[in-house]
């Protein structure tokens, strides 16, 4: 069934976000279907972490609504919102350095995942599997290499239980091969049923996983669409290139 | 199990003290379980929820203040006003959390103690009630023959340290204890895999609290006479940091080894009266640069034991599964 006949599973409306004179998000309204990828593209400081974290409920908005599964999530907290199963990983992988692989996904799987006992244990085991940890289970987090790190924001995000899962610039400073590796990973959560909202700047791996693109521009909402229209707009070249087309100037 | 039979066999000798130790025996044992208590509680803030407190002296005010004002207003049995200065601690800490979880790292460490010596000015000024500067004695004490009077604190003691021990190996081995540890890694982190990060920081802070409150009001029996620059002392605060750092911040051994330490230090430096306070702080900083870990970090680097297991790991059913 195409994505867009099915009810919304979350939904932005007219996000907005002030800091002072600074606005950093405006009006932003997009939906997401259930089991859809959706990318965000956008150059450094277009909002794009910021709308991600107000979906997230890490940042409240000054105007707009957050609906998840058909319900405003707008005045629920982000632990709330993560144990509906609305779940965000961080840009810079925030890893409980102290404690093991295996009790950093027990946590999540504890906590975000509201399970207990065997059932918890069962859904950290199933999450360390699926993001390829289960051998350093009992490696301390903080003896974890880069990529490592990634795989346990995402192990953790999976014990959670996701419906939807918001990726903040995930694949960022790994080599190639990683980045095959993650995106392959990422692939694999979506096609199981969860929804993902992924921002990236490495454009061949989130085009690679994504249905549907949108692009954001000093907070404001500039293109949606499939990755070809997306791409191929005259306001995201804008964006990206400034306002001479330079692809028109070529030979 | 040789860890069950350890401390089984410790129980023992401690229950029976009274029957064969000395007065001055029984008394340093007491001595050892409340400050064993008020490093447990304070080893819970800042070793596994990251809230480095230097004002839990608030609550061992508050804790004999209760005991004065139970005991001889109100003309409770002073034993049993343990539990409600506990209580009394707890719903003190209440209101303070609201003022304190708003302030991170220092902020946090500076409004505790800011917060301890309001209360220790507001207990000088003259309120008659309190018997301002010069404090108020615990008269009701005298009622007990001494035998018994020191056998009653010295089952009270065991029975608060029991608690503080059990009670913190409780928490650290449920779901609470986890997410606590998240928080002290990553707090950002902690609350991206759906930690209730305030919640469970007021648990363990209402939790410290009672136990310290009731450390002080036992603290107060066997010193009879509660004045306030005594009972609300950063003292309090600074001898159980030492403990902790000695023994290893953030584990449950490390309070213990780092209490019996400090009690042997302070009497073998008994007689240098100011200089011992030097001595302890150079030796606080000298394990915080070379044994961050303390004394039962070390023992750990070298045998992997651990007396009071709260670490989780993969139950061996997964691993079995992997191999087959």
């Amino acid at each position: 069934m195409p994505p867009d006949t099915l009810p919304p599973v979350l939904e932005a409306r007219g996000l907005t976000r002030s800091y002072g004179a600074v606005t950093v998000v405006s009006d932003v309204s997009f939906t997401l279907a259930p089991g859809e990828a959706l990318g965000v593209l956008g150059p450094n400081g277009a909002g794009k972490t910021t709308l991600l974290k107000m979906l997230s409920g890490d940042v409240r908005p000054s105007a707009g609504q957050v609906l998840f599964a058909g319900v405003s999530a707008s005045d629920l907290p982000q632990a709330a919102r993560c144990r509906a199963g609305l779940v965000r990983t961080s840009q810079i992988p925030q890893p409980f350095s102290g404690l093991t692989v295996w009790e950093n996904t027990l946590t999540a799987a504890l906590h975000g995942g509201g399970l207990h006992g065997a059932d918890a244990e069962q859904a950290a085991h199933d999450a360390l599997r699926r993001s390829g940890l289960l051998d350093r289970h009992a490696l301390p987090a903080g003896q974890l290499s880069l990529m490592g790190r990634k795989r346990l924001e995402l192990s953790r995000a999976l014990a959670c239980g996701p419906k939807v899962l918001l990726l903040d610039e995930i694949a960022g400073g790994l080599s190639d091969f990683e980045v095959q590796d993650l995106v392959a990973l990422i692939r694999e959560i979506n096609t199981s049923g969860v929804a993902i909202i992924w921002i990236e700047h490495i454009v061949h791996a989130l085009i690679s996983v994504v249905s549907r693109l949108i692009a954001l521009d000093f907070g404001r909402l500039i293109a949606s669409g499939t990755p070809l229209e997306v791409l191929a707009s005259d306001n995201f070249r804008r964006a990206y290139f400034g306002d001479e087309p330079p692809l028109e100037l070529m030979p | 199990m040789p860890r069950i039979l350890i401390l089984a066999g410790l129980g023992l000798v401690l229950l029976s003290l009274p029957l064969w130790g000395s007065g001055y025996q029984q008394r340093s044992v007491v001595e050892f379980l409340y400050f064993l208590s008020l490093a447990m509680a304070w080893n819970l803030l800042a070793g596994y929820a990251g809230l480095v407190s230097i004002g839990q002296q608030a609550f061992v005010g508050i804790g004999a203040y209760a005991l004065v004002v139970l005991a001889e207003d109100l003309g409770l049995n002073p034993f049993l006003t343990l539990p409600l200065a506990a209580a009394v601690a707890a719903l003190a800490a209440l209101p303070a959390s609201w003022l304190l979880f708003r302030l991170q790292g220092a902020y946090f460490a500076v409004a505790t103690w800011v917060i301890a010596e309001v209360l220790r000015l507001a207990a000088n000024a003259s309120i008659d009630w309190l018997g301002g500067g010069r404090g108020r004695a615990v008269r009701s004490l005298g009622g007990f023959e001494r035998g018994l009077r020191e056998d009653i604190t010295f089952y009270a003691a065991l029975a608060l340290a029991a608690v503080a021990v059990a009670g913190a190996v409780w928490l650290l081995r449920s779901c609470t204890g986890l997410g606590l540890m998240a928080i002290r890694d990553s707090e950002p982190g902690a609350q991206a895999v759906g930690v209730e990060t305030t919640r469970t920081k007021r648990r363990v802070y209402l939790f410290a609290a009672a136990i310290t409150g009731a450390a002080g009001a036992l603290i107060y029996i066997t010193q009879i006479n509660v004045r306030p620059d005594a009972a609300f002392s950063v003292n309090w605060a600074a001898y159980v940091i030492f403990i902790v750092v000695i023994g290893g911040i953030g584990t449950i051994e490390g309070p213990i080894i780092g209490t019996l330490i400090f009690l042997a230090l302070r009497e073998a430096l008994s007689g240098l009266e100011g200089w011992s306070m030097l001595i302890f702080g150079a030796i606080a900083i000298a394990m915080m640069l070379f044994a961050p870990r303390g004394i039962w970090g070390l023992v750990t680097e070298r045998w992997n034991i651990a007396l009071f297991p709260i670490r989780r790991q993969m139950p061996a059913r997964f691993i079995e599964k992997e191999t087959t």
